[in-house]
């Protein structure tokens, strides 16, 4: 049984070939990092599994539904998205925010439930945010921003959570702060996890399995994360990679930068 | 004090203030008069200065988070261009009436849905459906037909000019009894709108955040345009362009309430109707008995108090 699978993805906008030929099955309770270099199409990947863009060729299977077949809200409540930035221009105190992450249970009218309340209060909980709440959603740091994503992605409460670079731009100990989190919604709150990054020490803290994206197609065929070799790194970043192990065994992984 | 408290008492205010404005301005020895004074003329007048200031804030507000832009007005679709092309024409021309409405208002109305339909079929034309390519094409649109409208009322002579001038300007001096019950039914349809307040929030959020959340904001921008821009026609038909109300009352309402629409709509609603009932007292009263076009107002009162509340909020 998956719980993601991509068949083909292809997607072409204009003359611009942006994903050629993605495939890709995930199981429950999974993790997957697509790596790679900028410009390679991870993040248009993520949109597309996420039901924001529809691929030109192929097909996205949520489950047992492809994935165009699914309503809006059908589709929200088993699919979670981080984006990597969101538009807060408006004034929203993060609990306003949070609540609308309940909308594709709650629909247009009908008011917050005792579900709805368990749910917030879990991803509250798990996040750490409830000192947050009431600050205004405008005058937030990039690391509160990207928790308050996160949150509300959790308060969505779906089975599949997607995240697109959501490392990025942080400090070491925001960093951190967020790659717990992501490990505690695996193993505590059962999530699966599609991970888009260039950070591929995320992708090994996290563990699961990675495939490597390189000018829209698939460049590292799916290979678990320990078994992740650093030749076929080299060859998807175009540089050369070193690793080492941390006292706790942990292995990192860092380009080698010659002078 | 808690915003729902504040919005209780913005709805109070407006109240009063639309209890309190008939009663203002020259009184009539004779109680006979100053009964048929205030209920045949002041009364509805207030009715329909409330009805036409509620209706163009809401249209505002919606604009505002549909485009995520704090300029949106209820004429960025070139609703405005699209009306007075209409009027000037009907002037003009003495078009007739239809349905026991008059040519005027019926043109102005059919004017400003062509120039919304224009502007909606240009912003289709664009490979992506966006909002700041309606935005441009509004502009555009009523860039267009306000040149036609001034080329009418060069063409027009000097009788016909003045009257296309005077309903350019907006006003409420001829609002009785019948622009109320015209302006009505425009009410729930732009209240119909508002009801969609969780929608408003996702999608003040941005196109992409509203879609992960499960909502389909093509679908529901389609629906609260075609709403909120036939409310804005039906107003703009009855009392020409009022300027100012649906930029600033939302903006208002905003700083008192906050940003969530399930608050903002309300008091968006009672801050407008009663800002245009305000600044229609004041037209009525300010050279009595000759009157001041309401736009006039809405524009010299509000500018100023609009950057004055600009300016206290970001001290």
């Amino acid at each position: 049984m998956t719980m993601l699978s991509a068949r083909g993805i292809t997607l072409s906008i204009g003359a611009a070939t942006i994903l050629t030929d993605v495939s890709f099955d995930l199981p429950p309770g999974g993790i997957l990092s697509v790596i790679g270099p900028n410009g390679a199409g991870k993040s248009t990947l993520l949109k597309c599994l996420a039901g924001l863009l529809t691929p030109t060729g192929g097909a996205v299977r949520v489950g047992d539904s492809p994935l165009e077949t699914l309503s809006g809200r059908d589709r929200a409540r088993r699919i979670a998205v981080v984006p990597q930035e969101a538009l807060f221009t408006v004034p929203f105190t993060v609990a306003e925010f949070l609540e609308l992450a309940r909308y594709p249970h709650r629909g247009s009218f009908s008011p917050l439930t005792a579900a709805d309340r368990a749910a917030l209060d879990r991803a509250v909980a798990v996040t750490g945010i409830a000192p947050l709440l009431e600050r205004t959603v405008t005058t937030l740091s990039g690391g509160e921003k990207r928790l308050a994503l996160i949150a509300a992605a959790l308060a969505q409460e779906s089975p599949l959570l997607l995240l697109d670079e959501p490392t990025a731009a942080l400090d070491p100990a925001h960093r951190a702060a967020i790659l717990r989190l992501l490990k505690k919604a695996h193993d505590e709150l059962d999530r699966t996890i599609v991970l888009v990054t260039h950070e591929v020490n995320d992708a090994l803290f996290l563990g699961g399995t990675v495939i490597g994206l390189k000018k829209g197609r698939i460049a590292l065929p799916a290979t678990a994360t320990d078994e992740l070799e650093l030749a076929a790194l080299g060859a998807l970043f175009d540089i050369p990679f070193t690793h080492w192990h941390d006292e706790t065994g942990r292995r990192l992984v860092a380009p080698e930068v010659t002078p | 004090m808690s915003r729902t408290v504040r919005l209780i008492l913005i709805a109070l205010v407006a109240l009063i203030l639309c209890a309190v404005a008939p009663f203002i301005g020259p009184s009539f020895a004779d109680d006979e008069t100053m009964r048929r004074v205030l209920y045949t003329l002041r009364l509805p007048r207030a009715g329909a200065a409330f009805a036409a200031g509620a209706i163009l804030a809401l249209c505002g507000m919606v604009f505002q988070s549909l485009f995520r832009n704090d300029l949106a007005s209820p004429y960025t679709l070139g609703v405005s261009g699209g009306a007075s092309f209409g009027a000037a024409v009907a002037i003009l021309l003495g078009l007739p009436g239809l349905f026991g409405i008059p040519g005027v208002p019926l043109a102005a109305f059919c004017g400003a849905l062509v120039s919304v339909a224009v502007v909606w079929r240009l912003s289709l034309v664009s490979y992506r459906f966006g909002s700041q390519t309606m935005l441009l094409a509004g502009v555009a649109v009523g860039f267009f037909f306000s040149g036609l409208t001034v080329l009418v009322q060069y063409l027009a002579d000097y009788s016909h000019s003045y009257r296309i001038l005077h309903w350019l300007m907006g006003s409420l001096d001829s609002a009785g009894s019948g622009e109320l019950l015209k302006l009505a039914p425009f009410v729930p349809v732009v209240c119909l709108a508002a009801l969609f307040h969780r929608e408003l929030d996702l999608m003040s959020l941005g196109e992409e955040t509203s879609a992960a959340r499960g909502l389909d904001p093509k679908k529901m921008s389609l629906i609260l345009f075609a709403l909120t821009s036939l409310a804005v026609a039906g107003v703009v038909a009855v009392t020409g362009p009022i300027g100012f109300v649906g930029l600033m009352a939302p903006h208002i309402a905003r700083m008192l309430v906050g940003p969530s629409h399930r608050l903002l709509g309300p008091a968006t609603f009672f801050t407008g109707g009663a800002l245009l009932v305000l600044c229609d007292t004041c037209a009525r009263i300010l050279i009595a008995p000759a009157e001041i076009p309401v736009g006039v107002i809405t524009a010299l009162l509000g500018g100023p108090f609009f950057l004055w509340l600009l300016l206290r909020r970001d001290r």
